[in-house]
């Protein structure tokens, strides 16, 4: 036991010791961690906003939100001269409802100039049905039948509807299937690759905020009227296609220090 | 930043001289024990959560169970963990209200005690109320319509029973007994409760084929126009058959029991409940956290047409305007079909979870 122990302090201090670059200068490591945050064009979504706060959307519609959970996967920092550093996370579940995993575990990286691209929901290659446990364990997970894979959002939530009453809505997003719940049903990537520029990383640590702008789901380009697309919307192709198209503009950059 | 990587290097050095000098200082050292986990669950679920405080022995696991069926724990003598939580019932009964040893009902129905290693959101009880298998079983101890007994005194008879010293010894490496190590006995028991070889189990693992009106019901199960039950109840995919979150699933305009919100305190949390597993609901009739339903068609009915409307129905119950998902008979006799396929009924006479004393 002793000499496992001496073997690993040894190795560990000829790592420390490998640390700097070849050209001789000393390299500065930053621990960078990515946060997400909500909000309703602009005005801030916290745990208590939901079931409790009203929002009105692009179409005049009145609602509220019970949960929300989305899931950002793809995260990658490229630095001008094309190095790739990502997140030994692969994937984030963000649980805006709970205020949980709202950051991804911090990644250390050399300090400079870097793009950072991330991605929501599973690209097409990853989106493997049962691949992930604990995604499964959160029943994130979307029945064969209906494309297989995971689910990339669920909002639920309530609305007054046209007549009055309040309603239910569930808005999920998902892989777009055609036949849904047959046997020929195929799915379209509908995830949405998030381009958030260029980023600085410098000092000893440094945070990014990746704010999601949940009023864009219902507004741009298409006005979302929630009497006409409220449930039922994970089998339903054209409902996908229209909140792929609507995704686009949902998550920028946030403050960064 | 050199300098402070080989100072830790140095620290780790002299700590790991010092390493051996603590080990084996005499006294029984307990076997390291882990879960018979299915193969199933080993393919599709993250690995169990176990508390790194009250890690499974041999010793624990077998003293655990042994108190889990000692009667010693109620203030009469006549009533154990086992007696609302029986291995023939799915580890539940078949009371509405389980019955105390003053007579008293008390006012949920027992919750089946399966696959709880695997529940890693830090809430147990229909409620939510405890956070830990270990807290959960501090409650029916002293609870007036359950066991009715003090913790005082259930430390003090286990303590006079020189085999039960023995055993505490042996799995805690102390003859001090406490009510702290008594709960976590009885939770790693509880954690080797694990149900994964109900029909539906087999046919995942292509050892049984699912009867036409089974495949049917599990089609229907997964179909957001008609059952969409896997929202809250898991799928093929999630084996456990519950998303163990809370939800108000459209039972009562008014709540005589809070729920969760009575734990919280959050008015938006009144009438939340945790979803059931749908494991074993061939044995663990009634249902509901009330049991109001004394049948799995009864239940079936509530989701089809008998939800209602209250302030915190969860969205997910999204035909309460229709009064539910209004299933057709066809589809209902399915949907059960493939209910009861959840069903493992090697639990009952699994020989690890039999009365030992």
């Amino acid at each position: 036991m002793k000499k496992i122990s001496l073997l690993f302090v040894l190795a560990t201090a000829l790592i420390a010791c490998n640390n700097d670059d070849d050209s001789g200068t000393i390299t500065q490591n930053t621990d960078v961690t990515i946060s997400f945050t909500q909000n309703f064009d602009g005005e801030e979504i916290t745990t208590s906003s939901f079931d409790n706060t009203e929002y009105t959307n692009a179409n005049g519609d009145v609602m509220t939100f019970t949960r929300l959970r989305y899931l950002i996967t793809d995260v990658a920092f490229t630095s001008q001269s094309g190095t790739v550093v990502s997140p030994s996370q692969d994937y984030l579940l963000v649980n805006s409802s709970e205020g949980t995993e709202l950051s991804f575990d911090s990644t250390t990286m050399p300090e400079g100039i870097y793009s950072l691209t991330m991605r929501f929901g599973f690209a097409e290659a990853e989106n493997t049905s049962n691949a992930y446990a604990d995604l499964n364990a959160e029943s994130w997970n979307v029945p064969d039948p209906m494309g297989g894979g995971y689910h990339y959002q669920q909002l639920d939530g309530k609305f007054i509807n046209d007549a009055g009453i309040e309603s239910p809505f569930n808005f999920h997003t998902i892989s777009a299937p055609t036949d849904a719940m047959t046997e020929n049903v195929t799915r379209e990537d509908t995830s949405i690759p998030i381009d958030l520029g260029t980023i600085t990383i410098e000092g000893d640590t440094t945070t990014i905020e990746v704010k999601a702008n949940i009023a864009e789901w219902f507004k741009n380009p298409n006005t979302w009227n929630l009497n006409e697309f409220n449930t039922m919307l994970m089998g339903n192709n054209a409902a996908q296609l229209l909140m792929e198209a609507n995704g686009q503009d949902v998550f920028t950059l946030g403050t960064v220090n | 930043m050199k300098k402070n990587i080989l100072l830790g290097c140095l620290i780790l050095l002299f700590a790991s001289c010092e390493d051996d000098t603590d080990d084996n200082q005499g006294g029984y050292i307990p076997v390291p024990a882990s879960i018979d986990i299915p193969v199933i669950f080993n393919t599709l679920l993250p690995t169990p959560s176990i508390p790194p405080d009250n890690p499974l022995t041999e010793e624990g696991i077998a003293l655990g169970r042994k108190l889990f069926f000692d009667t010693a724990l109620s203030a009469d003598n006549t009533l154990a963990c086992a007696g609302c939580h029986r291995p023939s019932q799915g580890f539940s009964d078949q009371q509405q209200f389980s019955i105390g040893i003053t007579g008293e009902q008390g006012a949920r129905n027992s919750m089946p005690l399966v696959n709880l290693a695997w529940n890693t959101t830090n809430s147990f009880n229909w409620d939510g109320s405890a956070q830990t298998i270990e807290q959960q079983i501090l409650g029916p101890v002293t609870n007036p319509v359950e066991m009715n007994n003090t913790w005082e005194n259930v430390v003090a008879t286990l303590s006079v029973d020189a085999d039960y010293v023995l055993e505490f010894e042996q799995a805690f490496s102390t003859t001090t007994i406490t009510k702290e190590l008594v709960t976590k006995a009885i939770a790693q028991f509880i954690r080797t409760i694990v149900s994964g070889d109900s029909k539906f189990d087999r046919h995942l693992r292509n050892e049984a084929t699912l009867s036409p009106l089974e495949a049917e019901g599990l089609a229907v199960f997964l179909d957001e126009d008609r059952g969409d039950c896997f929202h809250c109840h898991g799928s093929p995919s999630n084996p456990l058959w519950t998303d163990n979150d809370f939800h108000n699933n459209g039972l009562d305009e008014t709540f005589t029991d809070l729920g969760l919100g009575q734990f919280t305190g959050d008015p938006n949390q009144f009438g939340l409940f945790k979803s059931g597993s749908l494991r074993n609901l061939a044995y663990t009739a009634p249902y509901m956290h009330d049991g109001r339903f004394e049948t799995l068609d009864d239940v079936i009915d509530h989701y089809s047409e008998g939800l209602v409307f209250s302030e915190t129905i969860d969205p997910l119950m999204k035909s309460v305007a229709q009064g539910g998902v209004q299933l057709s008979l066809e589809d209902k006799a399915a949907l059960k079909a493939f209910l009861l396929s959840l069903s493992d009924p090697n639990l009952a006479n699994n020989p690890a979870y039999q009365n030992p004393n």
